[in-house]
């Protein structure tokens, strides 16, 4: 808010104590660079929606969430605060990434049943068992898995941003890059389109995550932008990976 | 959190890591059967023959899942160290935070000696994965 906004109160008289404050002190200054997270984390004011489950449902707030991350990512990771709760960002994050990954290996099994070199019933049940089989494994390891990935992706945000002298102002600490992680991770839904849906999620993660980094931290763009590095080499290699693979399993 | 009892600092946080690395644990009994059906590789061996810095990391949780110690250090000394950390790490954060004990805050920004450190670390494991054929 600026000064601009709010006018001098009138002069009191003389003998009368000393006016309040008219306005609360405005906020830090921008970081230098013109970094898109010039605001940062506010304090007080509107939380993300998934934060606010018990007002607003549990359906409500999560189509409320993915609807304001990407929309309004900016708006979105503006409202991202430390107040310690990790669990929340985790399961909006983890229940999109299981979800996406539960479909894409059912996908997969069906897609192997289909077009199978053996073909009828038999192939379907095959088909059938293993899926199951292959289900109940990635219930019980993909939980696991994700959660180590959120945390390894955000020490790794963290640890790049505190080399580039990107926390220097921030407020939310490892805590600020783990929710961006999380709440970014709404992208794991472009995953589910087959062949390029990798590629898409890398992408829109990136983005959202470079969106996400300054608000989170009063980092500039270009910080935020050095955190992204190890994301487009590693995460370039393995969505061209699993291209490779796929094309191999489709026409080989 | 309730404000009549305070958590401590980084409160969820260690026992997230916590439960993380105990579960590691918990479903390391799989790792043969992922092994068995672990197809990942990396396209910069595919396409120029020569490992990533990151190749190793996969191969080294399953190696040390199954208790095959010496050779998950052997063959992926950086990676199984990372490993490891990752798990003791967790575990002692854990039962740190079950403690009601605040953890450790990170600096905000890294040494620059620390950072040197890890440049030189990364690259000699690197060196050795290419010259032992990982």
């Amino acid at each position: 808010m600026s000064d601009s906004q709010n006018p001098a109160p009138p002069t009191p008289p003389s003998d009368s104590p000393p006016p309040p404050p008219a306005s609360p002190p405005p906020p830090a200054a921008p970081p230098p660079g013109g970094g898109a997270g010039s605001g940062g984390p506010r304090a007080d004011g509107p939380r993300i929606p998934w934060e606010e489950r018990e007002q607003r449902g549990f359906v409500g707030a999560f189509v409320d969430t993915v609807k304001l991350v990407v929309q309004q990512p900016a708006e979105a990771f503006g409202r991202i605060r430390a107040d310690g709760d990790y669990v929340q960002p985790l399961l909006f994050g983890g229940l999109i990434l299981l979800a996406v990954t539960l479909f894409n290996v059912l996908f997969s099994v069906l897609w192997g049943a289909l077009f199978s070199s053996s073909s009828g019933l038999g192939a379907m049940a095959a088909a059938g068992g293993i899926g199951m089989m292959m289900g109940i494994v990635v219930i019980i390891v993909a939980p696991v898995v994700i959660v180590i990935m959120l945390f390894l992706m955000a020490g790794i945000f963290h640890g790049i941003l505190s080399l580039a002298g990107g926390l220097n102002s921030s407020q939310t600490g490892f805590e600020g890059s783990f929710k961006v992680v999380a709440y970014a991770s709404v992208s794991g839904v472009l995953g589910i389109i087959p062949i390029v849906g990798s590629l898409l999620h890398l992408g829109a993660f990136g983005y959202l995550s470079y969106i996400g980094l300054p608000r989170a931290h009063r980092c500039t763009d270009q910080q935020a932008l050095y955190a992204l590095i190890p994301l487009a080499i590693c995460g370039g290699c393995g969505v061209l990976a699993m291209i490779f693979n796929t094309i191999s399993a489709i026409f080989l | 959190m309730n404000p009549d009892s305070p958590q401590p600092r980084g409160f969820q946080l260690g026992l997230l890591w916590g439960s993380v690395s105990a579960l590691s644990i918990l479903i390391s009994p799989l790792a043969p059967w992922l092994a068995e059906r672990s197809d990942s590789f990396c396209v910069i061996k595919a396409l120029t023959g020569v490992p990533c810095p990151g190749c190793g990391t996969t191969r080294a949780a399953l190696a040390l899942a199954q208790l095959d110690v010496a050779h998950a250090f052997v063959s992926f000394p950086l990676q199984s160290f990372a490993w490891s950390v990752f798990i003791v790490g967790g575990l002692v954060a854990g039962a740190w935070s079950l403690s009601r004990r605040d953890l450790p805050s990170l600096p905000r920004r890294v040494p620059k000696w620390v950072f040197g450190l890890a440049v030189v670390l990364v690259m000699a494991n690197w060196g050795y994965c290419i010259v032992t054929g990982v």
